[in-house]
């Protein structure tokens, strides 16, 4: 009997040697994060002669464990590639893009500023013409091109509502690779083995919905439909605002 | 007539103050968000003209803060706004605006509006 328990009792003990092994050579693997090729394959040398050295009866053992580890290599490898790939893109292209929209919005508001400037400016002009056509009995083609030339300013001032609602759009586009910057951040943590328990902030709520309470944009903002969606508005509106308060 | 322009674009206020302008109406005092519009509201105003989102205080909270106000109660409000779905334009009468304008807007619809909600006030006093 005690003889025909000797073997399990071997390969046993032999696996519990052979997996706190292996348990010392993956820390060891964690905390060598930069450690090049030439080590790892360095390090599965020595393990095979140590796998060897603790399995001496069990060759069936010893290579399902160096399998197992050459797995185990393999998919570190390819963790470490995808978080090195997913770290380069949260911090160079999303928010070089994010800068980018900043960029196109901060400048389209400078402009239009600058052309409402100009605009004025436009208008105190034809003023001015007016103050002098008044003085001097100008006919009446040169009054109609004066007329018409200060609704084609003002029809323009109009048309500069484009930026604010540009603006909108640009924020919500910014808001959306936040949001993937910020997921993205999540799954680069949850390949740090410090971070595979959840901590407080990946148990919170999503980002899109703590950012969807501040946001100071409409993400359906357009300049399309505009008369479709203010007839809307009207058929709500035109009785409350008709009415006597 | 006074009028209170809060909008945090300042293109926006710029181009609703220059559309006043064109109607007849030169008095306007401007606001960034719904803090400072309730700050700079008084009982001079006789119409407020405020965006939707805007930081800090939104337009809706704005307006909402204003109702609860004695001098603020009966003020006519126009929103002026992007946002045009249904349930945001019930909401909008449901806090107390008078009337409402979808952005991209022209300054015969501003003052066809502003034209309504001041023949209502009118009216009622």
């Amino acid at each position: 009997m005690a003889e025909r328990n000797r073997v399990p009792n071997d390969v046993l003990s032999d696996s519990e040697a052979a997996l706190r092994m292996m348990d010392a050579i993956l820390e060891e693997l964690q905390g060598g994060k930069d450690r090049d090729e030439a080590a790892l394959d360095h390090a599965v040398g020595q393990v095979m002669q140590r796998l060897e050295a603790v399995t001496p009866g069990s060759p069936d053992l010893a290579a399902l464990v160096m399998h197992v580890y050459l797995d185990v290599i393999e998919t570190l490898r390819i963790l470490r590639r995808t978080r090195s790939a997913l770290e380069r893109a949260t911090v160079e292209q999303v928010q070089a893009t994010q800068q980018k929209l900043r960029e196109v919005s901060s400048t389209t508001e400078l402009a239009a500023t600058d052309m409402l400037d100009g605009l004025d400016r436009a208008i105190a002009m034809v003023d001015r013409l007016e103050a002098l056509a008044a003085d001097r009995q100008d006919d009446e083609e040169s009054k109609n091109v004066r007329a018409e030339l200060r609704e084609e300013l003002y029809r323009l001032i109009v048309v500069l509502q484009f930026q604010d609602i540009a603006a909108q759009q640009l924020s919500h586009a910014s808001s959306v690779l936040r949001n993937v910057e910020q997921r993205l951040e999540r799954v680069v943590g949850l390949l740090d083995e410090a971070d595979l328990v959840s901590s407080p902030d990946s148990e919170g709520e999503a980002p899109d919905q703590a950012h969807e309470r501040t946001r100071t944009y409409d993400p359906a903002a357009s300049m399309l439909d505009a008369e479709d969606r203010q007839a809307l508005a009207d058929e709500i509106f035109t009785p409350i605002a008709t009415r006597d308060r | 007539m006074r009028f209170l322009v809060v909008d945090d674009s300042v293109t926006m206020r710029r181009i609703i103050i220059n559309s006043l302008q064109r109607i007849g109406y030169t008095d306007c005092v401007e606001a960034g968000d719904g803090s400072e519009a309730l700050e700079r509201f008084d009982a001079s105003i006789d119409c407020v003209i405020t965006d939707w989102n805007m930081p800090i205080v939104g337009g809706l909270e704005f307006v909402q803060q204003l109702r609860q106000r004695e001098d603020g109660r009966r003020v006519p409000v126009i929103m002026v706004t992007t946002r045009s779905a249904r349930d945001d334009i019930v909401a909008a009468a449901q806090a107390g605006v008078n009337n409402y304008v979808v952005k991209p807007f022209t300054p015969q619809v501003l003052k066809e509006k502003i034209d309504q909600v001041l023949a209502g006030a009118a009216r009622a006093s």
